[in-house]
């Protein structure tokens, strides 16, 4: 990996932005003292790292990295790596002591810890191994030969890759701790599972289970033999239990015969023990007809056809099956009947109850009929009086023709009246009058005609009068008992409706009344026969049974003879049942100790089985543990060997940094006041290494120790040949070496030596390279990339 | 300029090394095994190949008990 470029801006010593291109072999940057020559290559420890030395040393705070005159500081570093192409590092920080790192490699982007670690996988180096071999000073340089002998000898191993060695057999030790424990963890896992004990415990339990196996066997041969002769047993007893069961059902058959024949009269089956057949037979066709005559009686003459047809062949038992039928159907058709029945009474209760209901209604009709009688007679007596209607009527219009024409000559009577008194007056008077109406000359009274009185003619008028009024009251009084008397008719006329209807329910009533009892006594009489018919039918069954009884008797006399016959004995039963039950009972508990053979077995099987997979378990960690040891004695012998092998290696490796130490010294030493340089090593007892440095004056040719006679200039230049050569012994990832003004007391032309020997001696493929001294730069102007810092615009270019 | 570098892996070296001291070749090839990883791993690489190789031991036992 290779720096191409360095930007830097506000970092330390530079304010503004600093672009430097990096040359890939040697690139020089120049300066007087404080132009910043050492913040740039700090700047890309600080780029690569996130710090500086001088932080990590407490020499500077983070924030003194930042520059007076900035609030952050940033630095980017362009890396070109063999195997990713160019990377670029981003890092910055602020006053508030926030950092941000960003590291781009082409299209990817890592930020800030993962930055971190893929910054660390590249360079290979931590910061304190950077600042030992990679980016030194004077100081660094210097401390290689100079410094107190233990830093030194451990800088020394370092550099060395001794440590690396060391380091390498002391994580071998820790590895083989991790074996050592695995193996004891091993070890107690076998001790868990018994270890050698379960061997001898699993041929112990195999023993056990053999004898278990023998006592088994035995136990099995003699069940075998007890099952055999309980064969047999059983066998006869199975023979003797069919006849018995036989015998037993038989006797249980006659004894429920033996009930019935009780239940139908004990007297009569001790009288008559034994029934004929053809009384049987007699009794079932009388039996037939008098079911056929009830069912004709019944309305069923397709049944009573039917069961005079049928049991031509005298069977008695179908008949009674047919005649339970039958008579189970007349038994329904007489319950039909006996609705019929309820239903021609419950007829008749209607009827009867329609009947109190008319004669209620016609009661209440009469007395309403009563109560508006009294009316008729007045009306009726009113006719008597005035006559009817039309005739008060016509009374009343002739009544007040008379009465006006009363009026009327009442009035002209009494105007008549006037007249005459005038009349009568002049005549009186004048002798004479003249008739005011004619004209007529009247000498005396009696020519006046003669005139009705006018009292005479009041009191016709009241009479009148008085007549038209009695005539008037009368006719008022007829309109109002006129609604009455049509009520009254209407009464009247229901009353009549009501009887008739009456008497029409009651001629139904009694018609219903006849009918329910014609019912009554049908159902009476057929009752009373199928009564007496299904006593017949059961003791025709119970003939039937004890017909059969006889039968079954005859059967039982059959198989006791039988029992006899096969010589049935009940003694010999019941030794043949005592002598199984012993058999059983050995059996049972022979099968009761196989099964707790059979567990004990199980038992001693399931303890092998776990004892043989611990033991099988315990021959796999012995594998495992054999296996382990071999590892551990392996690493202990690898150790051993490292050991040995780390003083053999030093030796090795300083034999051959003697050698290059010479070659670089001699070309850089120009002076050749001292010649070779030697370096020695002792080894102590733990394996550290103690260096000493050793230079042959030219002078007398002896060696002297460098610590005590070298100027500066030469230790300089010996420590550089030293870093040098060293370099040359180990590769890094970090194939670059910042060197800041390494040896500031030699003059120009050996450091011109040296920038040669950087370029053609060493194991670094890029250099840069920090000097104070202008003509250095100047020289080398053309063959190295120069930077010039005291006007860090200004840029010396090579051709 | 000649940066041609002269060095020799140390894992190398320490195996040139080790071999004439380590008679067995099971550990000879463990010591190279290990060297190389430690080499280009570090110790967390060496303590990783050590269970790996643990492990290949132990597999290696119970395929041998199995056998």
């Amino acid at each position: 990996m290779l720096i191409k470029r360095v930007e830097i801006e506000g970092f330390r010593a530079f304010k503004d932005h600093l672009s430097i291109d990096v040359d890939d072999n040697l690139t020089i940057i120049y300066g007087p003292p404080g132009s910043g020559k050492t913040s740039v290559l700090r700047s890309i420890e600080f780029a690569l790292f996130g710090t500086t030395r001088e932080v990590v040393s407490r020499s500077l705070r983070r924030e003194d990295l930042i520059n007076d005159f900035c609030d952050r500081a940033r630095v980017s570093l362009t890396l070109l790596d063999e195997v990713s192409g160019e990377i670029r590092v981003e890092r910055a920080i602020d006053r508030n002591g926030d950092s941000k790192l960003r590291v781009i490699r082409g299209a990817s982007e890592f930020l800030d810890e993962r930055a971190e670690e893929y910054l660390q996988s590249k360079l290979g180096c931590t910061l304190e191994e950077f600042t030992i071999y990679v980016s030194l000073g004077h100081a660094e340089l210097y401390s290689l030969v100079y410094s107190p002998p233990t830093t030194r000898d451990r800088l020394i191993d370092k550099l060395l890759g001794l440590n690396e060695v060391k380091r390498f057999y002391s994580e071998l030790g820790g590895r083989r701790r991790d074996v050592k424990i695995y193996i004891e963890a091993l070890k107690g896992e076998s001790k868990r599972f018994g270890d050698e004990k379960v061997f001898e415990e699993i041929k112990l339990y195999e023993n056990e289970l053999l004898a278990l196996l023998k006592k088994k066997d035995e136990i099995q041969k003699e069940l075998k033999k007890l099952e055999i002769e309980k064969k047999i047993l059983e066998e006869k007893k199975s023979y003797f239990n069919e006849l018995l069961n036989k015998l037993k059902n038989l006797l249980e058959e006659k004894e429920k015969y033996e009930r019935i024949l009780r239940s139908i009269g004990g007297s009569k089956v001790a009288k008559y023990p034994r029934v004929d057949k053809e009384y049987l037979l007699a009794y079932a066709e009388d039996v037939k007809r008098r079911l056929a005559d009830l069912l004709e009686e019944l309305y069923m003459k397709s049944d009573a056809d039917a069961i005079r047809s049928e049991l031509e062949a005298h069977n008695t038992d179908s008949l009674l099956a047919l005649a339970k039928s039958y008579l189970k159907k007349a038994g329904e058709y007489i319950l039909k009947l006996e609705y019929d029945v309820r239903d021609a009474y419950r007829d008749v209760e209607d009827l009867e109850e329609e009947i109190r209901s008319l004669e209620d209604e016609l009661s209440e009709n009469e007395l309403k009929i009563k109560s508006l009688q009294d009316g008729k007679v007045e009306y009726e007596r009113i006719i008597k009086k005035f006559g009817n209607r039309e005739e008060i009527s016509k009374k009343i219009a002739q009544m007040e023709v008379q009465l006006k024409t009363a009026h009327a000559e009442k009035d002209k009577c009494l105007c008549v009246k006037v007249l005459q008194e005038g009349i009568l007056s002049s005549l009186k008077s004048q002798g004479t009058a003249r008739c005011p109406v004619c004209g007529a000359l009247l000498n005396s009274a009696t020519n006046l005609p003669k005139v009705e009185s006018p009292e005479s003619l009041k009191r016709k008028i009241d009479e009148i009068e008085r007549e038209l009024k009695e005539l008037r009251n009368a006719s008022e009084k007829m309109s109002r008992l006129e609604p009455d008397l049509r009520i009254l008719l209407e009464y009247e006329e229901k009353g009549r409706e009501l009887r008739e209807f009456m008497d029409s329910k009651l001629e139904e009533l009694e018609e219903a009344r006849s009918r329910a009892n014609e019912l009554r006594l049908k159902l009476e009489s057929t009752k009373s026969k199928f009564n007496n018919l299904q006593l017949m039918i059961e003791k025709l069954e119970n003939l039937a049974n004890i017909y059969e009884i006889n039968e079954i008797e005859d059967k039982l006399n059959k198989i006791n003879n039988e029992l006899i016959k096969n010589g049935y004995d009940e003694t010999y039963y019941k030794k043949l049942l005592e002598e199984i039950e012993n058999i059983n009972n050995r059996i049972y508990e022979l099968k009761g100790r196989l099964d707790e053979l059979n567990i004990n077995e199980n038992k001693l099987l399931h303890k092998i089985e776990i004892l043989k997979l611990n033991a099988s378990n315990i021959v796999k960690l012995q594998e495992k543990l054999k296996k382990a040891e071999r590892l551990h004695n392996s690493l202990e012998e690898i150790r051993a060997a490292i050991k040995q092998a780390h003083v053999d290696l030093r030796q090795k490796l300083v034999s051959k940094l003697t050698e290059n130490v010479n070659l670089i010294f001699n070309s850089l030493n120009v002076s050749k006041e001292y010649l070779d340089v030697r370096v020695e090593v002792e080894t102590e007892a733990g394996g550290r290494g103690h260096y000493i440095f050793y230079i042959r004056r030219a002078a007398d040719g002896n060696y002297i120790p460098v610590a005590t006679r070298l100027s500066d200039g030469q230790k300089a230049l010996l420590t550089l040949s030293l870093l040098l050569a060293l370099s040359k012994l180990r590769t890094h990832k970090c194939p670059f070496l910042l060197l800041d003004d390494p040896i500031p007391h030699v003059d120009d032309s050996v450091k011109a030596a040296i920038v040669k020997e950087l370029r053609e001696r060493g194991a670094y493929k890029q250099v840069i390279l920090s000097t104070q001294s202008r003509k250095l730069a100047d020289e080398l102007e053309g063959l190295a990339k120069v930077y010039d810092l005291t006007a860090y615009t200004k840029a010396y270019r090579g051709s | 300029m000649n940066k041609e570098s002269e060095t020799i892996p140390l894992y190398k070296i320490l195996a040139d090394l080790l071999a004439p001291k380590l008679k067995d070749p099971f550990t000879l090839s463990l010591a190279e095994r290990l060297l190389k990883v430690y080499e280009e791993k570090g110790h967390r690489g060496l303590k990783e190949e050590i269970e790996k190789i643990l492990a290949e031991v132990v597999e290696g036992a119970d395929k041998t008990s199995g056998d």
